[in-house]
């Protein structure tokens, strides 16, 4: 054993130390490439100062934690940028986060830039004060299925959060236009927004947020009842070049004015959902499907009982990067809907496709998407009376093996469509 | 006779596994498949089954068929969708089926 070794040739003799020798952003650099996040927290146990240079990298951390234990991890974890407080759907006994927590971490994580906070029922709008009053770097927050907000705690996070992004509201269904109107004159920078369910949202709530907010990318007002074309043709407009997710789940005012106007200004939509909107025409489908066609990949419109074969036809054909299709109760359909594709050369894109309870969609029609979907990877078939897995094996059609098919609702359908 | 000191439940009527609280009832007046159904705001300790669009008396709808958590027994279905304007307050809420549910005092 060469005790000596370890000094090596030339050597003094001094015991050189690394904690002596290296500086804080030399370690740093050694901390950056440490790739897992358990050699990180390894990393920290060595000496107090390497616990410091770990604790104040730290970006990220998921917690359920007391006022207490946040106190302490907003100590430690000084420049900390994500911090995720989301809840579990499940009833839960943990009663979640408060507004007392809320103003520890507002105090705490100055460098704040992102908050989940999803289901966390227990905050108030004096909890949103808090983050609007400390934690003026905030860009997303997510505080869906958060029941008790209101308007007032909203509006203090607008005007204290100027850089926010993005903000998930899902199921406050407290709020009402004030929101928006908070967000458009305080929040320019808005790209998400996330209003499922948000009841009292009306046209003029949509209108404020399209004088404001132009870069808007993503928007959710699926269950938003009360809203219409007028409101939903602002945001097309003012959005026209930056919008690519518009949700619209029964929105049943919604008609073709709005899908002409998606068609005329949103030429980069690659969502658009409108299952339920029942007065939407066949023809306007077909100017949006001409219109996006090179854009959209992924469109719901189950329920929508004027959808015709031929507009259909001229979706599967105009819309060639379409992964996900929903025309689930579109009664009319028939399989002549799907006849010209086995006159085309290429294949479809399409990943995911709904025809449930299409009672005019026999085997036939199946059989041609079997041929020319060779990316399929869900099919769902349910309530299609002419459509059995009898049928399918006796006509003999072969669906990719990654294929799955839903005939009775036993297999779980990907969200991706929601 | 005897006093109730604790919520009113109702249970599984195979297993008796409580499912529902008597104050989340919100109509009585339900036909289920096999009579007089209860339309409650919450069940617990069920299982959802798959989503399916069918047409009921009063319009389409997307339900769920709802199973004892215990020993799978339908208790009833819940609304997870209604295509009538009329119809919206049904979603997210459970029909559990008289003949299907006992209640009990806990």
């Amino acid at each position: 054993m060469a005790s000596n070794s370890i000094h090596g040739n030339g050597v003094s003799g001094s015991k050189l130390c690394i904690n002596d020798v290296l500086r804080d952003d030399e370690l740093r650099s050694v901390l950056g490439r440490v790739e897992t996040e358990k050699d990180k927290e390894t990393f920290g146990l060595v000496c107090k100062r390497w616990l410091r240079l770990q604790s104040t990298e730290r970006k990220k951390l998921a917690a359920r934690a007391g006022p207490h234990m946040l106190r302490k991890m907003a100590d430690r974890f000084t420049r900390l940028v994500e911090l995720d407080l989301a809840q579990s759907v499940s009833r839960s006994f943990y009663p979640g986060v408060t507004d007392s927590d809320l103003a520890v971490i507002a105090n705490g994580f100055t460098c704040l830039k992102i908050l989940n906070l999803y289901n966390c029922k227990g905050i108030t709008d004096a909890g949103m004060k808090a983050i609007g009053e400390g934690l003026s770097l905030l860009e997303s927050l997510d505080v869906s299925y958060c029941r008790k907000l209101t308007d007032k705690g909203f509006s203090a996070v607008a005007k204290g959060c100027s850089g926010l992004r993005i903000l998930h509201m899902a199921g406050c269904r407290f709020v009402t236009d004030g929101v928006l109107e908070a967000l458009s004159k305080n929040c320019r920078s808005l790209e998400e927004l996330g209003l499922q369910g948000c009841t009292s949202i009306t046209d003029n709530g949509l209108i404020y947020l399209a004088s404001g907010c132009h870069r808007i990318r993503f928007l959710d007002i699926n269950k938003c009842s009360n809203v219409s074309d007028v409101g939903v043709s602002s945001i097309s407009r003012a959005c026209s070049s930056s919008l690519k997710t518009l949700k619209l789940l029964d929105c049943y005012k919604i008609g073709d004015e709005t899908i002409l106007s998606l068609a005329e200004c949103c030429r980069n939509l690659e969502t658009l959902i409108v299952g339920g909107c029942r007065d939407v025409s066949a023809d306007a489908i077909k100017s949006l499907a001409t219109a996006c066609g090179s854009s959209l990949k992924n469109l719901r419109m189950d329920w929508c009982l004027n959808i015709s074969d031929s507009s259909l036809r001229c979706v599967l054909s105009q819309c060639r990067n379409l992964e996900a299709l929903d025309i689930g109760c579109c009664e009319e359909l028939t399989d002549a809907s799907f006849q010209f594709i086995s006159n085309e050369e290429s294949a479809l894109s399409l990943k995911i496709l709904k025809v449930g309870n299409c009672p005019k969609i026999t085997v036939t029609g199946i059989g041609i998407l079997a041929g020319k979907c060779s990316s399929l990877q869900y099919l769902d078939v349910r309530s299609c009376p002419y459509i059995t897995k009898a049928g399918l094996d006796e006509a003999g059609f072969h669906f990719p093996e990654s294929c799955k098919i839903n005939f009775d609702g036993s297999i779980s359908e990907p969200a991706v469509l929601l | 006779m005897g006093e109730t000191i604790g919520p009113r439940l109702y249970c599984c009527c195979n297993c008796r596994n409580q499912v529902s609280l008597h104050d989340d009832i919100i109509a009585k007046t339900f036909q289920g498949r096999y009579g007089r159904g209860f339309l409650f705001s919450h069940a617990m300790n069920i299982v959802v089954g798959p989503k399916e669009d069918r047409h009921l008396m009063t319009g389409l709808h997307t339900v769920a068929d709802v199973y004892c958590g215990d020993c799978h027994e339908v208790l009833g279905w819940k609304y997870e969708r209604a295509y009538e304007a009329s119809q919206k307050y049904k979603e997210g809420k459970f029909i559990l089926e008289k003949s299907k549910i006992v209640m009990e005092n806990f």
